[in-house]
């Protein structure tokens, strides 16, 4: 985690400094850093998010990650596509698709007893969408600010051991596997900023 | 534009709490298959082998050795040859756990009821009789027993169940917690018992026992004695209560009867065979215990097995010369020991992770290790002049202890867990 951490940061930078440096006419750089209001089943919950990427007239292509707190939190990383249209391009649509890596607070896990050894799940990461569409408020200077609305999908799975007496010949207490496949569907609000 | 967009925010929002999480949940359970009592009792035949899956008690009779795999029934081996032992046949017994062998006559339990087959011929072995409801407490923990069927075996079955998710994952119910519940099989801990009539060589976990044309057989917390004067057709005599309860084993030895329980080691004097009366008893701290004797001793393993929920894992040696009064000679620690068998001066423990240990128990106050055969764990063993026939967790092994000190592995069936 530390590394992907450090990797996407890196990204993040460079973007930043690209951006800084790029000239009238070429290729636009895009940075969003974005928080999000999740709204799902019988939760509500937030996410932190940073996309960075490039613009080619109405297409923007980046990527992005955040740190998503819907029922198990959890980093998005993923692939970025946007579509600006609409009056001075003011509206956009975009496309999110990539993983959910698993990062778990110590709340989240369940504790299973087997035989008196506490054992943790084990998640296992999974994938990450978000369809929307928003509106781009013109501010000071290049400076916009994000507003839009999106379906998210937060899929992850988690493993663990289970300790069953067979209550039955030859009554041995043996361990089953349990596999446990979690969709989370959530309404997107998301509100940020074009740097 | 501005207003659609707007327009659809309300909407969002009216309309999240149409949104449902989901989980998709695999796992396995076992389900039941029934069959009819007479279904089961036409069944009862000599069939082709079969691979060993989960091994239970054993008797070895003349160049045979069989074996029983739990609630299904009992697997015949050729051992002429103890280096290239032979599967030979497979006879489908339902609810069997307990064997013994009187001449010509297996006796095994078939759930509540005692069936009696001629094994003259192993491989084409016949029932002679069926003796229903002896064995009333012969019932599946969460079951209900059938009087007209019973469960023949039980079939895994894969399941992938789709259930809302409403929770959240600290509290969300469905990573439940495993809890263990009921007692664990005790099918380790045991000792082997030779019949004082030299009927067959029974091994350590039975609960059936021959002496003076009787079989007695214990269950947790009785003992019953049967009638086996006319070996094809034996008879209830009576049950004697056991209120020590927990009882696992018992070993006949001249006219007394030692049976083995989860607080002591239990003597019955069997000088009326069909009335037998607790005469002594050797109370120690709660553990799993086989037992056997021989003359003025009496050798105990002690384990902490996870349904004996003791903390003591030693060879106990008890003077049983007063039988009222049976004093601990010694305690020797072992590592998890289960059963046991003595041939002459040579002792034989099952030692779990540790293997088959022998000893040299001349001088029953000071045993000593001999040889330690690792490899395997053992829970089971059976002497047979100079090789030992060891059930393990993995399969039947078959030492040669004719030199203890250079004891080794010289065969071995697979236990083929598919």
């Amino acid at each position: 985690m530390k590394n992907l951490f450090v990797l996407l940061a890196s990204y993040f930078m460079i973007v930043a400094s690209v951006n800084a440096q790029s000239k009238p006419g070429t290729a636009k750089h895009y940075i969003f850093p974005q928080v999000a209001l999740l709204n799902g089943d019988h939760s509500v919950s937030g996410q932190v998010q940073l996309t960075a990427g490039i613009q080619k007239k109405a297409w923007m292509f980046g990527f992005g990650t955040a740190i998503d707190y819907y029922k198990i939190r959890t980093v998005p990383v993923f692939v970025d596509l946007r579509y600006a249209f609409g009056k001075s391009s003011n509206y956009f649509s975009y496309v999110n698709l990539g993983t959910n890596i698993v990062w778990a607070l110590e709340s989240q896990y369940t504790a299973h007893y087997v035989i008196g050894i506490p054992s943790k799940d084990k998640f296992n990461n999974g994938l990450y969408t978000d369809i929307g569409i928003g509106y781009a408020f013109r501010g000071e200077k290049k400076t916009r600010l994000l507003i839009s609305i999106g379906y998210s999908i937060k899929k992850i799975s988690s493993n663990y051991q289970e300790a069953v007496y067979r209550e039955f010949p030859p009554y041995i207490i043996e361990y089953r596997d349990r596999k446990l496949d979690y969709t989370l569907n959530r309404l997107v609000l998301r509100l940020g900023v074009r740097l | 534009m501005k207003r659609s967009l707007f327009f659809l925010f309300i909407m969002g929002l009216l309309f999240s709490a149409c949104l449902k999480d989901s989980v998709t949940e695999h796992y396995y359970f076992f389900r039941p298959v029934y069959h009819t009592k007479d279904e089961v009792r036409n069944n009862i035949k000599s069939g082709a082998p079969v691979s060993i899956q989960q091994t239970g008690k054993i008797v070895v009779k003349d160049n045979f050795v069989f074996l029983n795999e739990i609630d299904r029934g009992i697997h015949v081996i050729n051992i002429a040859d103890p280096a290239k032992p032979v599967n030979i046949a497979f006879i489908e017994i339902p609810g069997c756990v307990d064997i013994a062998i009187n001449g010509v006559n297996l006796y095994a339990d078939c759930y509540t009821d005692l069936v009696t087959l001629d094994i003259s011929n192993p491989a084409m072995v016949s029932v002679k009789q069926f003796l229903p409801g002896v064995f009333p407490q012969r019932y599946y923990y969460g079951f209900t027993a059938d009087t007209t069927k019973v469960i023949t075996e039980w079939v895994m079955v894969d399941t992938v169940i789709d259930k809302k998710f409403e929770g959240t994952f600290a509290a969300s119910g469905l990573l439940t917690t495993a809890f263990l519940s009921g007692p664990v099989a005790n099918i380790g801990a045991q000792s082997f018992a030779v019949s004082s009539s030299g009927i067959a060589i029974a091994g350590s976990l039975t609960r059936f026992a021959l002496q003076n044309n009787r079989m007695y057989t214990v269950s947790n917390s009785d003992l019953k004695v049967f009638n086996v004067t006319a070996p094809a057709s034996p008879s209830f005599v009576s049950t004697i209560a056991l209120t020590q309860g927990n009882i696992e084993t018992i070993f006949p030895y001249k006219d007394k009867l030692f049976i083995g329980g989860q607080t002591g080691m239990f003597i019955y004097s069997a000088s009326n065979p069909d009335n037998p009366q607790k005469e002594g008893q050797f109370i120690h701290a709660r553990n799993c215990d086989p037992v056997i004797a021989e003359d003025k001793y009496a050798y105990v393993t002690l384990s902490t097995g996870s349904s004996c929920r003791g903390i003591n894992n030693q060879l106990d040696v008890i003077d049983i010369t007063n039988l009222n009064n049976p004093v601990l000679i010694k305690s020797y620690n072992l590592t998890s020991p289960r059963g046991l068998s003595k041939d002459g001066n040579v002792l034989l423990i099952c030692d779990g992770k540790d293997g088959l240990k022998i000893f040299n128990a001349a001088n029953p106050s000071q045993v000593s290790l001999i040889k330690q055969v690792t490899g395997f764990e053992p829970s089971d063993v059976i002497c047979l002049q100079g090789t030992a026939i060891t059930v393990a967790k993995d399969g039947l092994y078959f030492i040669d202890y004719s030199n203890p000190n250079n004891a080794s592995v010289i065969s071995k069936i697979q236990i083929n867990k598919n």
